[in-house]
């Protein structure tokens, strides 16, 4: 944690500070904590949860939910920086890589994540 | 992949946004329909676009106009994209696209249909007339608890030692006790679950259980329920929350969209240009 807070406040000084982060200066636990955000994701449920359930008033929720988006958003960064898939922004359908197969419907699998 | 990165959520529409937002499509859902529909002003995002559809041989995109961006999975945005969803329910079986897809021009929407096609027109007949329910079970811990220090009678021997000792209590009679309570608890959860389960089994078509939120949910569950099982679902649900007053807080929504039993894994990347 330590070292996450110390990168969190680093004054962004430029190209070469990002650079140095890409060849892998960084620990790697800390990258991950930068750039993983599945806790926060998990706290806004818990948050609209607790509106839900009447523990907190909306203009606490709001607040809470500006914070919870606002760390969304640095890991977006962060993850952005580090040349890593972000989701949001628009899509399309992939371009098979091999024309060979790109005949018919067969384009999409089946998964176990929740898109779609 | 490398994205240029339109700073998200509430900046001001500037000029530039104003250009995007000509080709911009969320898509919403995916439903059964030749014929152009309109689903009135009630688009995601403040400029509230209109929602309609766009066709591919029998299938179609409920969409609205909107500028490329990045949505935040605020409350109001989510709640945004639901009630569309809702909306559309009303009329139709959709299958819902996940929060804040978005795709650049029609051409894009309907390749996403051309593409997907098969799935999709199977997906469709899978879930026709079905809706889903979700079930929320809360508990109160420290209630449970009182309740089976009562039941289990070597709890309530742990206890009595307890008090009888007072604060000299020896440290492995309190570890045994907390211990108990634990397990009990642990299987007083599973217990009621369960319960709760196969009770409503039976007037549903498949259910789900999803990963509690917080620590005092014990069920997190879907329920996909034929359109004619609805009163006799709903009927269930009452009598379970009837059995557990007092010591269950069931929280019962829907009808939903299938979100969690539709589950195709498209195959999309990020739209540079």
């Amino acid at each position: 944690m330590g070292l996450l807070k110390h990168l969190l406040f680093w004054p962004v000084t430029g190209p070469t500070f990002l650079t140095e982060f890409a060849i892998g200066k960084v620990d790697e636990v800390a990258r991950r904590e930068l750039t993983d955000d599945t806790p926060i994701k998990a706290e806004l449920l818990e948050l609209q949860m607790a509106l839900e359930m009447d523990e907190i008033d909306e203009a606490t929720y709001l607040e809470r939910e500006a914070e919870l988006v606002a760390r969304l958003r640095e890991v977006r960064r962060w993850r952005e920086q580090f040349g890593m898939p972000t989701s949001g922004g628009p899509v399309r359908v992939a371009q098979d890589e091999d024309e060979s197969s790109s005949a018919g419907a067969e384009e999409e699998e089946r998964g176990s994540s929740d898109d779609a | 992949m490398a994205q240029p990165s339109p700073s998200a959520g509430t900046e001001p529409v500037t000029p530039t946004d104003r250009r995007l937002a000509v080709g911009g499509k969320y898509v919403y859902c995916i439903i059964k329909e030749s014929a152009p529909r309109e689903f009135g002003d009630i688009g995601i995002g403040e400029h509230r676009g209109r929602v309609y559809t766009l066709h591919h041989n029998g299938l179609a995109a409920v969409v609205s106009d909107s500028p490329l961006r990045i949505y935040d999975p605020t409350r109001e945005n989510v709640l945004a994209h639901e009630f569309v969803n809702e909306t559309v329910m009303r009329e139709y079986t959709p299958i819902p696209m996940s929060f804040g897809t978005l795709f650049r021009t029609d051409e894009d929407v309907l390749e996403l249909l051309r593409s997907t096609y098969q799935t999709f027109d199977t997906v469709l007949e899978q879930i026709r007339d079905k809706t889903e329910f979700g079930l929320k079970v809360l508990w109160d811990r420290d209630r449970v608890i009182a309740s089976l220090a009562q039941e289990d009678a070597e709890i309530s021997r742990l206890r009595e030692q307890l008090e009888r000792s007072g604060e000299g209590a020896s440290y492995y009679t309190r570890m045994e006790l907390g211990r108990r309570i634990e397990a009990a608890v642990e299987e007083a959860g599973a217990r009621y679950v369960n319960a709760i389960l196969e009770a409503l089994r039976p007037h549903a078509v498949a259910a789900r259980r999803n990963k509690p939120i917080g620590d005092r949910m014990i069920m997190n569950a879907a329920f996909l329920v034929d359109r004619e099982q609805e009163q006799q679902f709903d009927d269930g649900v009452k009598a379970v929350s009837r059995d557990y007053e007092g010591v269950l807080t069931f929280k019962y929504t829907g009808p939903w969209p299938p979100y969690n039993f539709v589950n195709i894994k498209l195959k999309l990347e990020q739209a540079t240009s």
